[in-house]
């Protein structure tokens, strides 16, 4: 029972509201509330929708679905429009009812099969289960004599007079009356036309749920309204074709679904919902041919049929340098983009494997990619490495053998795990000055990282090599000393990647994953970045004490004592989970906000968040939003929350907008190492971190967090902002 | 044109046996500017005798330690030895570059605390640690070596009375293949009086043991030596880790690497015979790394090299007070600076120049200090170009242990100088005078009174 209660709050309920607001592809409380009571316009289709939406969600739980479905309203939305259809089109009855539960229950069947049958091409339904559910009701109600047809949706007004009275009535005819121009008025009706009404006050109420929750949606609907406007006048079709349903149903609904649902809004998704315009014309006209004889409407067929047809001819593509695809759908335009773009620059460990420098201490790039000396043609994206001492030479006096060479004979490490794949070890070092043109590679380590992925080291010291081929070797392992063999006239180490494990293979231009360089203000972090010529390069050396307090085991718990300005609040439990599809988050079991995060070894970071956000697992996220896991003191990394994380702000709607475009506003990070007792075993470490909005480069702060970094874990975290003091202290592990 | 210099004529003895490998001719030139600061200028703004220390020279000396040992291993730390050279602007220096502090008793330890060095990052070695500074350190979270079992024992007793699990490690001592091999710090690694200290340590739960440390000598000659004592430290590590299932959070040996000086009795010069730090860190380095440890597991490599970083940085310059002639012919040159300020003349042939413009001309010579004592020998026999009255020398690779070692006897000590990268200088030490040395003095009331 406590577990129906517990689904019914997290997943049912939800699942119902969001049944009305996912039609507008958000997921959103509010939204779905005014969508339902917009219904309730037609207080029988009002009731008839929500009860088939209960219909499909129950039969949905019962029978085992995803609740997470269930909870998103994917399952049921279908079933609620048709519910809406039936309570507008019929007579209420005894048979009505029977009509509409089994309906509802169809729906939810023929949602199920078809998002089976389209999920497997990542292919969305739509209202495909809508449009089968209610042509087959309205070819096989026919024959139901018992059925009749209703009429109130012709004299809705008798209606609302007998629910509302004479004010409802004159507020009604007040706005109706508003003398709005016409295309704001077939705007609104349009709108309303989605849930069968011809009404300009649900229509506004729509307009304004859609504005509410996502600016990019609504001028998206906007400018589906009028290409189609425009595009029929243009081509001189009959207006009166143009009815309230398709200007709503398809136009508007498509140019939200491709402008900002199902691509990452951009000036191409926004110029596609104008090239697509034309298209669904033929599609409404050509498909409201096709069913005349059988007088069925085509309601949101073209939407439906133009959004998958669209998607799919999209998917095929090899370089997808714009229009990108959401992958993972946050329901709402903004959050989708604002993510995206943050993720792009952050998410790099997706796409590549990190490598690390193959050596230890601090050494200068001598020759990079394009180097002028031998890094040319098809070797160019290669790397040659050497030790300089502070006058920027690379021997000690007087220079005439390798052993004064501060390169030679130092270790050489692997940059990632991977098979030993070819091996060269007999070629002699060269003397200094001369060059060996005939094995123009010397001693060379290719070792295997992944299907077409290989690391060369070259020029290495005649006999030092450690490891045989087959070997399974990791990252940082010694394999062998640099030397001066092969095309090298004094002691340096080449290295490139390449995609065969070709000795002399073409090189492969592929970013360091994590290194360090050195200036005279300091060190400075890069993150998958291609190291330039002249560069003093070295590892990230990391500290045991970060590594330990930020590596999250699946399992763990910590308990937190939370106030915000010195008043308790809570004891939150946070936990660490894996799901399914390995990624990490923490999960603070109170508030039951999520946080994901990503720990590659070298950097500790959040990727996303879901919560409230006065939640205590809200403030770890921003304050310790980016984790250097090595203690750099001073050094401050910066990076950008998604723009949906701010603190509202007045401009932020107008971003809003203008976001697809151009991003003018950011949310910023900056964190920087403050205190460490012990660099090598450390104790106690503190990390100051700071969040604020960064609009044309000037930075206003708004929350300074402190994280006591003790005992292996984040101890101790204490944010202060403009009125505002939050303190967490863990009490135990 | 200017004057040509008075040179006092000369009878040299023709030696027609095997010609000298260096050449008939000195090996010297003038060595007129330290620094680009010109040495008479030092001299007439801070007197003579003086001693120079070079700041570029010793970040130089650092940065390339630590380039020698950080190209070859994961996680090295250098550890200033105090008692090398303790002035104060000399161990900042080795401070700003990142080293810890090695000090060997309390009042090295309080001066390292006082150059602003944090308690954890000060080894406490040493054979004399009184209980008021082992507490001292202990609060102070430091690093201590422990050297004997009566320091163990004290060390336990006082941790009865604390709350604290003071970090610990033990001092040991090998037989790393040399003569003579210094046993009388530590505990013994042969005869398992190591083992037996460490699993005192282990049993006493108070304390954490969290390093292994073994200084096998000084002025080593050989980096074999360091590999022998690398390996057995690695053992005891190992064995540790096996028994105790802990890993050993570092190891470290010590210091000892010779500067390039010539020893006394040394066929060939000190710059031409004595290993590297690189092939010190070599030997090390490939020792440890190729033990056998977990990637992870690898311990901390300390270093507490004090000579071999500082001593190219000081120079000594002086004045010729008076030249003569010895009853056996010999030549003597009296310099204003003798084994009082120059320790290390009792174990170097200290290279010694002119500072000024001389000719080809050279002698073979007694250089002799101020004092009124017969060993005060600077250099026992020298070649040099002919010295006299008022002429300025520079003697070189004096920074180790001359500013710690030396005596007030007979004459004060003079005032250090150190010049800076910008070529400027700063007197880091002012010379003694009198009343300071007095200062500490009490006269009983009944000798107030002198009638003579």
């Amino acid at each position: 029972m406590r577990k129906l209660k517990e689904d019914y709050f997290s997943s049912l309920l939800p699942g119902l509201l969001h049944s009305y607001s996912i039609i507008f592809f958000a997921r959103n409380r509010k939204l779905g509330i005014l969508l339902l009571i917009v219904t309730f316009f037609n207080p029988v289709a009002g009731l008839s929708g929500i009860i088939a939406a209960i219909v499909a969600i129950i039969t949905a739980y019962l029978m085992g679905y995803n609740k997470e479905l269930i909870r998103d309203g994917l399952y049921s939305f279908n079933a609620l429009m048709v519910g809406i259809g039936l309570g507008t089109f019929y007579q209420v009855s005894f048979i009505f009812f029977l009509v509409l539960g089994f309906s509802a229950l169809l729906t939810f069947i023929v949602t199920v099969v078809i998002a089976g049958w389209l999920g497997k091409n990542k292919l969305p339904f739509l209202s495909l289960p809508f449009l089968f559910t209610f042509w087959l009701l309205l070819l096989s109600t026919r024959e139901f004599s018992q059925l009749g047809l209703s009429e109130r949706n012709i004299y809705w007004i008798n209606e609302m007079v007998s629910i509302g009275g004479k004010p409802l009535f004159d507020f009604f005819n007040v706005i109706e009356q508003l003398n709005l121009p016409i295309v704001v008025s077939t705007y609104f009706h349009s709108l309303s036309a989605l849930f069968f009404q011809d009404n300009l006050i649900a229509g506004i109420l729509i307009a304004f749920g859609i504005l509410y929750y996502s600016r990019i949606a609504f001028s998206l609907s906007l400018i589906g309204f009028f290409s189609a406007i425009i595009f029929y006048h243009l081509t001189g079709t009959d207006l009166s074709k143009l009815n309230y349903y398709n200007l709503g149903a398809n136009f508007i609904m498509a140019s939200m679904a491709i402008g900002g649902f199902f691509t990452i809004p951009s000036a191409w998704s926004y110029l596609w919902v104008i090239l697509l315009t034309p298209i669904i014309t033929f599609f409404v006209l050509g498909t409201e041919a096709l069913l005349h004889p059988y007088q069925l409407p085509v309601y949101s067929l073209p939407f439906s049929a133009v959004v998958i047809i669209f998607l799919y001819f999209l998917s095929f593509r090899l370089r997808i340098k714009k229009l990108f695809l959401t992958t993972f759908q946050y329901y709402s335009p903004e959050i989708n983009l604002y993510t995206f773009r943050n993720n792009l620059e952050r998410l790099k460990d997706n796409y590549y494997v990190s490598l690390s420098l193959p050596f230890w201490g601090e050494w200068m790039l001598s020759q990079g990619y394009e180097g002028g000396i031998t890094h040319k043609g098809d070797w160019s994206k290669a790397l040659d490495f050497m030790v300089l001492d502070e006058q920027m030479k690379t021997y000690s006096d007087p220079g005439i053998f390798s052993e004064h060479y501060f390169s030679f004979n130092k270790p050489v490490l692997a940059v990632a795990d991977g098979f030993v794949e070819k091996i060269i070890d007999q070629v002699e070092d060269n003397t200094i000055g001369q060059v060996n043109t005939e094995q123009n590679w010397g001693n060379t380590i290719v070792i295997r990282h992944g299907d077409g992925l290989y690391s060369k080291l070259s020029h290495l010291k005649a006999g030092s090599i450690k490891i045989k081929t087959g070997d399974w070797v990791q990252r940082g392992q010694w394999l062998a000393n640099v030397g001066n063999s092969g095309r090298s006239p004094e002691p340096h180490l080449h290295f490139q990647m390449q995609s065969t494990s070709h000795i002399g293979a073409r090189t492969l231009g592929y970013p360091m994953g994590h290194f360090m360089t050195r200036d005279h203000y300091g060190y400075h972090l890069h993150n998958f970045e291609i190291p330039e010529e002249g560069q003093l390069v070295s590892n990230v050396l990391l500290t045991p004490l970060l590594q330990e307090a930020f590596r999250f085991q699946p399992g763990t718990r910590w308990k937190y004592n939370y106030s915000i300005n010195d008043e308790l609040i809570t004891e939150e439990i946070i936990e660490c989970f894996t799901d399914e599809w390995n990624q990490t988050y923490l999960y603070a079991h109170k508030s039951k906000s999520i946080a994901y995060f990503i720990n590659n070894g070298t950097l500790f970071y959040f990727t996303h968040y879901e919560g409230n956000k006065m939640d205590l697992l809200y403030h770890l996220y921003k304050g310790a939003y980016k984790v250097l896991l090595g203690y750099y003191h001073a050094l401050i990394l910066e990076d950008y929350f998604p723009l949906h994380f701010m603190k509202s702000n007045k401009f932020l709607w107008l971003q809003d907008f203008i976001a697809p475009f151009y991003i003018s506003l950011k949310s910023k990070f900056k964190i920087s190492p403050s205190y460490v007792d012990n660099i090598y075993q450390p104790y106690c470490i503190l990390l100051n971190s700071e969040t604020g909005i960064e609009q044309n480069k000037k930075f206003n702060s708004e929350i300074n967090y402190k994280l006591e970094i003790m005992n292996g874990r984040i101890n101790k975290i204490t944010g202060e902002g403009n009125m505002f003091k939050m303190e967490a202290v863990c009490q135990e592990q | 044109m200017e004057k040509l210099k008075y040179e006092r004529p000369v009878i040299k003895k023709l030696n027609a046996g095997i010609m000298n490998k260096f050449g008939m001719r000195t090996e010297f030139t003038p060595h007129t500017h330290i620094e680009g600061v010109a040495v008479k200028d030092i001299i007439s703004k801070f007197g003579s005798p003086v001693f120079v220390i070079s700041e570029r020279q010793i970040r130089k000396n650092y940065q390339q330690a630590v380039r020698s040992f950080r190209t070859r291993y994961p996680k090295v730390q250098f550890a200033w030895s105090y008692k090398t050279n303790y002035m104060n602007a000399v161990c900042k220096v080795f401070h700003q570059e990142g080293s810890w502090a090695e000090v060997v008793s309390g009042f090295e330890y309080h001066k390292a605390l006082g150059n602003g060095v944090p308690g954890n990052k000060i080894i406490f070695n040493g054979p004399d640690k009184r209980e008021e500074e082992i507490i001292l350190a202990i609060n102070n979270d430091s690093l201590i070596h422990v050297d004997h079992f009566d320091e163990l024992f004290l060390l336990m007793e006082i941790v009865e009375k604390m709350d604290k699990r003071p970090r610990v490690a033990i001092r040991v001592n090998m037989d790393t293949g040399i003569y003579p091999m210094w046993d009388r710090f530590g505990f013994n690694y042969e005869n398992g009086q190591a083992w037996n200290a460490i699993n005192k340590i282990m049993a006493s739960e108070k304390l954490e043991l969290v390093g292994l440390h073994s200084h096998i000598g000084t002025f080593m000659l050989s980096t074999a030596a360091y590999a022998v004592a690398t390996s057995k430290l690695c053992d005891l590590a190992f064995n540790f880790n096996k028994k105790f299932g802990k890993a050993i959070q570092y190891l470290d040996l010590g210091g000892g690497f010779p500067s390039s000086n010539t020893l006394k009795g040394a066929y060939l010069p000190g710059a031409d015979t004595v290993p590297s730090i690189d092939e010190f860190a070599e030997a090390i380095t490939s020792t440890v790394l190729n033990y056998g440890f977990k990637q992870q597991e690898l311990p901390l490599l300390i270093l507490e090299t004090g000579r071999a970083l500082i001593d190219d940085a000081g120079f000594l310059l002086g004045s010729v007070l008076a030249t003569k002639r010895l009853s056996d012919g010999r030549r003597a040159t009296i310099l204003d600076f003798g084994v009082n300020i120059l320790f290390t003349s009792f174990w170097y042939d200290h290279k010694i120049t002119p500072a000024q413009e001389f000719s080809h001309h050279t002698e073979d010579m007694v250089l002799f200090g101020p004092l009124c004592m017969n060993i005060d020998v600077v250099r026992e026999t020298v070649n040099l170009p002919l010295l006299q009255k008022g002429d300025q020398v520079v003697v070189h690779k004096v920074g180790a242990y001359n500013m710690t070692q030396w005596m007030q006897f007979i004459s004060m000590r003079p005032s250090i100088i150190m010049i800076d990268e910008n070529e400027s200088m700063h007197q880091i030490r002012k010379p003694e005078t009198l009343a300071y040395l007095e200062s500490l003095e009490n006269i009983p009331e009944h000798l107030q009174q002198i009638k003579l």
